[in-house]
């Protein structure tokens, strides 16, 4: 009887015993220090005189301590911390002691007595200095002004010019800065010039600015497609090639006037992301339209004025797109950030369609407009998509021949408000509204993309 | 009778009596006079032998030498009688040499002579052939000697002391006509079962009964509870309940008390729960990273994890640390502050916890007196769930209340009452994300052993630095890890019935039920939005995942059940048995679910809205469905002497489901049986042929089983968005598809054959049957209409399909002395089949992808795979010569770094109709392209044996089940669907969480041409990749045998003063299988691998199923 509850009790004990919990959740602590660039523990830091800062970074899951061995002229910002990251900043004041002095900086974790990071820092003798930021200012073509700070131990300091400078006029001047204002540039090239800040005691002391300014075009005209939407849903094609555009109806589609842009918008309520749809979108057909297509296989470019009536998610979105093994699309991606994505297919080697996708980052927030142009440089084999004219993404690997989307119906089209389906239906819906839907025969550069952001914006 | 009569003759008066008999028997009505003779022979001898009776004493005990408490001592010599007490004790007056008759319900009664010291203990065996004399049927019990119907019964001995979660999966095995599918491990999971596979392609589940109340769920039900199931198999047995019926019923009939002392009884049941596959994965961050970066850039021509030289010199360091060396932490910082993971952690037991603990305590109390009895029962049960390993911190657990109260009266010599309540509560946390099955599926994804839980600072890691732009198991390691997402599920069954007997006289009696089953179930669901480090000291958050909100989901549904039956029984001359039932039931059922979700966080612990700080975001849903059925039914039975037997039954029924012209429909049913074993021919053969019947049966039932407003047209209505003058936006309202105007049953016509022998006292018998089940008119889509028409084609009830099957059991039961003690042993076998094919489907062209005439359900269609290419000549020749744009091959050729082209190891597809490319031809039986049947997955074969053996107070039974042939392909994966899966690994995703070290051993290399699976490339079990299409050579057999319980116990002979008796017992549930999956699957479960309970259904990955280890005690008072 005994024997027999030992053998119960046991087989119980070795069952318990047998759980293994998985991987162990403890972890070594961590305690690191992150000096300047270029900095080592093993090396001094060597500073001039100026009053300056030193940066360090103490990165730590428990507690620390710093302490300095020499403060006469050094002192530091933090001497205790805790678990997360830290900056800690060691100013040197301005050494106008006449000899170099050094301090040496130790951190220690937890309650340890030995550090586990020390530097030693060397600070020589102040000498005359100016110093500005920015070192260098970049401008778009338009009226732009721009300020650059002075910081320096000369009583007084003048700005010279390097180069041609009359599109640039100071505005204001003060002790510790100076500020200026370019003129718009409609020269169609980009113009630059060097601004030298310099000591009126000290001509051998002085910085630059460098100044680059771009330039402004007119936007450009859609050659391939233009969609303008009407009233009570209507829609067209603008010229030259004053495409069919049609309307398959339902009662999720409709149009709406919009002040803030002074045209007609599509308005699509369909849930987002739906497929087999027979209504509810605009086709534009362009599947023996040999000039449409011929162009569009050289290198485009889409253009499209999109707002979202719901919250982004980790689902595909086609506002505007022709694409079914192959073609092109302006969406949204079915990624965590469902960010905004142009997608062109090319000719794989063996015959089959590979997708050439430039990612822009951006995800889109719900009722906001964003001005969405997708470039496709078939010579240069690049893709470029810029959101309220600012180039956001680059993909150096889109070269190859175009690949038209293909059907099962042989029918090729351009949705607005869903995707061309296998089968000729809608698919990938889109919630929302498009005002703008643009197609043009070229790559369009960046100045000629910010010039019909300028238009929009 | 004739047995009753003889155990009551003492054994000076049973010669004369048997000398007699045979005299008599030469003439008519020889029985009957013998048994007068013996009546005159019993006087006289009590009378002889009064003057020596004594006080005898004794004790009944079982085979397990357990006291049986309230057996009958009965001397039929002296007309003195007793009952044995608590510990089984008696006393009862009689003379030594007379004849004790000791008997007790459910045991064999055995006749002892009282010994001249006067003191004597008597075993009684437990007689299951007895138990199973009565079986439960529609509105009645029948003897099942006489049981014309296809009827199965099981003892709850049967399912008692299982370790199981529910009765659901206690019954699994036990019949071979059920077939029980388990759809996860999960102790809340559904299962789905049908009777002889399901009776319609709109499916169709058993009517379930427990104690006649409807709806209750067998998940909900005390196993312990259960004195029999009874199956009602064919539409004779079962057409009494008309047109819920057509998948068979189920008939639970829970144990009451009875007559005598109060009875206490206790028992438990601690153990642990593990799984049935193994979980030994590769836990070693540099061979995971290094196999899966190279994997990666096939693909992409970029890795998946951007390690450095240096990032791999410091894995390489920490490639055989089991744990972590101070010197070579597994979490690093870098200058910029980003953590770097160099890890070994073993992810699949620090998730899921792979030795559950359970414990389930059972407490009874029953007893009675002459007008009344009562059992109360009482059950606790928790099971630790799988999501509780090391790194959660918000556990999962499942606990189930359960509690039943039955009470019957004679509140009149002509009036019985009963009432039975029971109420089964179910409460089951689990920490993550709303969709546990999605969670699961989602682990597979992107946990790689480099990467840790939490970082030192014990912030949560999501998106490490290390790999590329993917979260670890889709956000789902993160949302484990804050216990701040929680989530509650409780369920609560209430059946209430009140029962009321009145026997107007001796034959014509009159039942009256009510019944009322109460469902309910609220699902309360917090869950936070993702929040994580990636850098020390910066603490991220993502929506993307999820958000902060808080959702309540109450359901509930209740049904409404009458019955009233009048029930007349009479015997004429002795020989003609009839009796006759006529009645009606009425059901009402209503349902109603809500969903309310209000986004935003106040408070993590409280459960309420009031907690939820953002009104900007409501969800509001609400579902109500309701039917009504009214039914009308009777039956008849005769026999005569218990040879000849014969059943008819009839039933109308009404159903709220159809138009009212419609609604009705009448369903008969006629069954007949012989025992032949009962005619004079056999008489030379009855020494050893005990019993023989054939059994026929014909009956016809409507399958109610389809959507409540199927006949309804519906309006919906919403908000244009179009403007008209100045009144804002036009309300619309729309009609939905048109629908056929003459909807109706589905009528389900069942044939039966089946036949009952036994041999050799019983101790063999044999049950068989075959079947044949037409389901005729089902409802299904008619005519393929053009699309003009606008709208879905019209459902009609134009579809037929034939199910054709057989089953058998057969036991030996029989017992022998070992060692001066009674070895007592059985043996039962069963086994079952059938095949369904679809005899009527308007599909004039047969599209395979479709229902067709001739079509066997469980097709699968695939393609032939002779071999992988031997050489890279014989591939490229081979991708010349079949069109490139090929679909099978797609995601081969999207192979990057000149991977993108078929290569010596690759899949080679056989181009069967010589077109020269791969595909499905016209999609049709006549024109299938390369694509033939290459299995089927419907179950077949299902059997079960059982093994039973007691000696000594020691008792064992071994359970084994199984299905003999099953084929399943592994479900291909799809982009955006959430789920790797363990079959494919390497080839179902790009950064697979759980690899084995075996699976790296069955993959082709130049140097292994041999192997199973061909050259390893990623994601080919997508659509698009050859490994995605359904192939021969890919395919698996799910065939398996479980060994699914064994039970060893001992009856301790002790402390028999206090307690009547006291066993104790170790079992196992699900202790190993034998599958043909297990050459190429360790990782999968047969019956998991076919589960549609999965996220991803058929994909094998989910809810582990369990294997129980337990140990327990039974003690009775």
């Amino acid at each position: 009887m005994k024997r027999l509850l030992t053998i119960f009790v046991a087989a119980g004990s070795l069952l318990a015993a047998c759980n293994d919990s998985g991987g162990d959740l403890n972890r070594t602590p961590i305690f690191k220090v992150v000096g300047p660039e270029g900095s080592d523990v093993s090396q001094t830091i060597e500073i001039d005189g100026k009053p300056q800062t030193v940066e360090f970074t103490v990165m730590a899951t428990d507690d620390w301590t710093a302490s300095l061995s020499q403060t006469d002229g050094f002192t530091l910002s933090v001497l205790s911390g805790g678990t997360g990251s830290t900056p800690v900043s060691l100013s040197a004041k301005s050494n106008t002691s006449g000899a170099t002095r050094s301090t040496q900086l130790s951190f220690y974790f937890k309650e340890e007595s030995e550090a586990r990071y020390f530097y030693t820092i060397t600070q020589a003798e102040e000498q005359p200095y100016i110093d500005v930021a920015p070192t260098s200012v970049s401008l778009i073509g338009d009226v732009s002004e721009f300020t650059i700070a002075v910081t320096t131990n000369q009583t007084s300091w003048l700005c010279d010019f390097v180069g041609e400078h009359d599109w640039l006029t100071q505005t204001s001047k003060t002790a510790s800065g100076v500020t200026f204002t370019a003129a718009e540039n409609r020269t169609g090239r980009a113009r630059e010039v060097q601004i030298k800040i310099v000591s009126e005691l000290h001509p051998e002391v002085f910085a630059y600015v460098d100044v680059q300014q771009g330039y402004l075009v007119d936007p450009p005209t859609a050659d391939l497609l233009d969609v303008v939407f009407g009233e009570n849903g209507a829609a067209e094609d603008a010229p030259p090639l004053k495409m069919p555009v049609e309307l398959r109806p339902n009662e999720f589609v409709t149009t709406t006037y919009l002040e803030k842009y002074g045209r007609y918008a599509a308005v699509f309520t369909h849930e987002p992301g739906l497929s087999k749809l027979t209504g509810g979108y605009y086709t534009v057909p362009y599947y023996e339209n040999e000039t449409f297509k011929s162009k569009l296989e050289d290198g485009y470019t889409m253009e499209m004025l999109v707002r979202r009536y719901d919250d982004p998610k980790k689902m595909q979105v086609k506002p505007f797109a022709s694409s079914q093994s192959g073609g092109v699309s302006l969406c949204f991606w079915a990624d965590d950030s469902n960010q905004i994505v142009m997608e062109t297919g090319t000719l794989s080697s063996t015959g089959s369609n590979t997708w050439r996708q430039c990612k822009s980052g951006v995800t889109p927030q719900k009722d906001v407009y964003y001005h969405v142009v997708g470039v496709w440089d078939k010579d240069a084999g690049t893709q470029k998509i810029y959101v309220n004219g600012e180039l956001k993404a680059t993909n150096n690997d889109a070269g190859g021949e175009f690949n038209h989307m293909s059907t099962k119906v042989n029918k090729r089209w351009f949705g607005i408000g869903a995707d061309p389906g296998a089968d000729d239906t809608g698919e990938i819906s889109f919630k929302g509204e498009v005002v703008i839907a643009r197609v043009y025969g070229d790559p369009l550069t960046a100045e000629q993309v910010y010039a019909l952001w300028k238009l929009v914006k | 009778m004739q047995n009753n009569h003889t155990s009551r003759i003492p054994a000076k008066g049973r010669l004369g009596v048997i000398l007699l008999s045979i005299g008599l028997s030469l003439l008519p009505m020889a029985r009957l006079r013998a048994a007068d003779v013996a009546e005159n022979d019993v006087v006289r001898m009590a009378q002889s032998s009064e003057s020596t009776l004594r006080n005898v004493k004794g004790r009944v005990v079982d085979v397990k030498g357990a006291p049986i408490v309230g057996a009958t001592i009965y001397n039929a010599a002296a007309a003195t009688g007793s009952t044995s007490d608590a510990d089984g004790a008696f006393v009862v007056r009689a003379a030594t040499g007379q004849m004790l008759a000791v008997s007790f319900i459910g045991y064999d009664t055995q006749e002892v002579k009282v010994p001249a010291s006067g003191s004597l203990t008597v075993e009684l065996s437990e007689n299951t052939q007895m138990l199973n004399d009565v079986v439960v049927v529609g509105y009645a019990t029948q003897k099942k000697i006489n049981v014309t119907g296809a009827v199965s019964s099981i003892s709850g001995n049967e399912l008692a002391q299982r370790p199981v979660v529910s009765t659901m999966q206690a019954l699994q095995g036990v019949d071979p006509s059920l077939n029980i599918s388990i759809e996860s491990g999960n102790p809340i999971a559904g299962n789905s079962l049908n009777i002889r596979g399901v009776p319609s392609i709109n499916g169709g589940s058993p009517l379930i009964l427990v104690d006649g109340v409807p709806g209750v769920s067998l998940r909900l039900v005390n196993p312990t509870d259960i004195e029999s199931i009874s199956v009602l198999k064919d539409a004779s047995a079962s057409a009494i309940y008309g047109a819920k019926a057509s998948a068979g019923v189920i008939l639970v009939t829970t144990k009451k008390g009875s007559q005598g002392k109060a009875v206490v009884k206790y028992s438990n049941n601690i153990g642990w729960t593990q799984p049935t596959t193994p979980t030994d994965f590769i836990t070693n961050g540099y061979d995971y990273a290094t196999i899966v970066n190279s994997l990666y850039f096939s693909r992409y021509a970029y890795n998946a994890f951007n390690y450095t030289e240096a990032d791999w010199a410091a894995l390489e360091a920490r490639r055989y640390d089991k744990t972590e060396h101070p010197d070579r932490p597994w979490v690093v910082v870098g200058d910029d502050g980003k953590y770097h993971y160099y890890g070994n952690f073993d992810w699949y037991h620090s998730i899921y916890n792979t030795n559950r603990f359970h414990q389930e305590h059972n407490l009874s109390l029953s007893g009675g007196g002459q007008s009344m009895n009562y059992y109360v029962s009482g059950r606790y049960y928790e099971q630790d769930g799988v999501l509780s390993g090391s790194m959660i911190q918000q556990k999962e657990k499942y606990k189930n209340y359960a509690f039943r109260a039955k009470f019957d009266a004679q509140i009149f010599k002509w009036a019985k009452w009963s009432t039975n309540a029971s109420l089964n509560a179910v409460n089951q946390k689990y920490p993550g994300t709303l969709n546990e099955a999605q969670t699961i599926a989602a682990l597979e994804e992107n946990v790689a052993p480099m990467f840790v839980p939490y970082n030192p600072d014990g912030s949560i890691v999501m998106y490490p630095a290390d790999l590329r732009n993917v979260s670890l198991g889709k956000g789902r390691t993160a949302s484990l890890a804050d216990p701040a997402n929680k989530h509650t599920i409780d369920n609560l069954s209430l059946t209430l019935s009140n029962s009321l007997n009145i026997k107007f006289y001796e034959d014509l009696t009159f039942d009256a039920n009510y019944n009322i089953n109460n469902y309910r179930r609220m699902y309360k669901d917090r869950t936070v939005a993702n929040t994580y480090s990636d850098a020390i000291g910066v603490t991220k958050s993502t929506t993307h995942y999820q958000k902060d909100t808080y959702r309540e989901r109450p359901y509930e549904y209740t049904y409404h059940n009458v019955d009233a039956y009048l029930t007349y029984a009479h015997t004429w001359n002795k020989v003609h048995n009839f009796k006759a039932v006529v009645g009606m039931n009425y059901e009402r059922y209503r349902m109603t679910d809500n969903i309310v979700e209000q986004f935003g966080v106040g408070s993590e612990q409280l459960d309420s809205f009031n907690s939820v700080n953002d009104d900007t975001y409501w969800i509001v849903s609400q579902d109500i469905s309701a039917y009504k059925t009214l039914g009308f039914f009777g039956r008849i039975n005769y026999d005569y002497n218990g040879k000849y037997l014969f059943e008819a039954s009839l039933r109308a029924d009404g159903t709220s489901r159809f138009a009212k012209k419609d609604r009705w429909g009448i369903f008969p049913s006629v069954s007949a049986g012989w025992r032949f074993t009962e005619e004079p021919f056999m008489e030379s053969l009855r020494s050893w042929w005990d019993n023989g019947k054939i059994r026929l049966s014909y009956g016809e039932l409507g399958n109610q089983q389809v959507a409540n407003y199927l006949y309804l047209q519906t309006i919906g209505s919403g908000t244009l968005n179009y403007l008209f003058d100045e009144s804002g936006k036009a309300s619309y309202s729309s009609v939905s598809d048109p629908m056929s105007s003459s909807l109706t049953w589905e009528t389900v016509r069942t044939y039966n054959l089946g036949l009952d022998l036994s041999f050799l006292n019983n101790r063999l018998s044999f049950t068989g049957d075959l079947f044949i089940r037409d389901t005729k008119d089902m409802l299904t889509q008619s005519l393929t209409l053009p699309s003009v028409y606008g709208a879905a084609t019209p459902t009609e009830n134009c579809a037929d399909l034939r199910t054709k099957g057989w089953e058998f059991s057969l036991t030996w039961r029989d017992r022998f002395q070992l060692a001066g003690k009674p070895f007592h042993y059985s043996i039962t076998g069963q086994v079952g089949d059938y095949q369904t094919e679809i005899t009527k489907y308007n599909n004039p062209t047969k599209l395979f992808n479709s229902y067709y005439e001739g079509k066997m359900l469980g097709e699968i269609w695939g393609y032939h795979v002779p071999k992988l290419f031997d050489t890279d000549e014989e591939a490229a020749a081979y991708q010349k010569a079949i069109n490139n744009s090929s679909n099978v091959y797609q995601r081969v050729y999207n192979m990057q770094n000149n991977l993108g082209k078929l290569m010596a190891g690759d899949v080679m597809f056989e181009d069967r109709d010589n077109s020269g490319s791969i595909g499905t031809g016209a999609g049709t039986v006549d024109d299938p392209g390369d694509m033939i049947i290459i299995g089927n997955s419907t179950p077949r074969y299902n059997y079960s044996f059982r093994i039973e053996a007691s000696w000594n107070g020691f008792d064992i039974s071994a359970f084994f089940q199984g299905v003999g042939k099953r084929d399943w392909y592994p479900a291909a994966n799809k982009d955006d669907i959430y789920g790797s899966n363990q079959f494919w690994q390497l080839y179902g995703y790009t950064i697979p969480s759980f690899i084995t070290y075996d699976f790296m051993d069955d993959i082709w290399t130049e140097e292994h041409p041999d192997r199973y699976f061909p050259r390893l490339r990623p994601i080919q079990s997508y659509n698009g990749g050859p490994l995605g299409q359904n192939n021969d050579r890919y395919l698996q057999s799910v065939a398996y045998l479980r060994f699914k319980n064994l039970t060893i116990g001992y009856t301790i002979p002790a402390l028999k003063r206090y307690i009547s008796k006291l066993r104790i017992y170790v079992s196992g549930e699900n202790l190993c299988y034998w599958s043909p999956l297990k050459k190429y699957c360790k990782l999968i479960d047969p019956e998991l691998a076919v589960s549609d309970g999965l996220y991803k259904a058929g994909s094998g990955t989910g809810y582990i199923m369990p294997k129980t280890f337990s140990f327990g005690i039974d003690i009775t008072f």
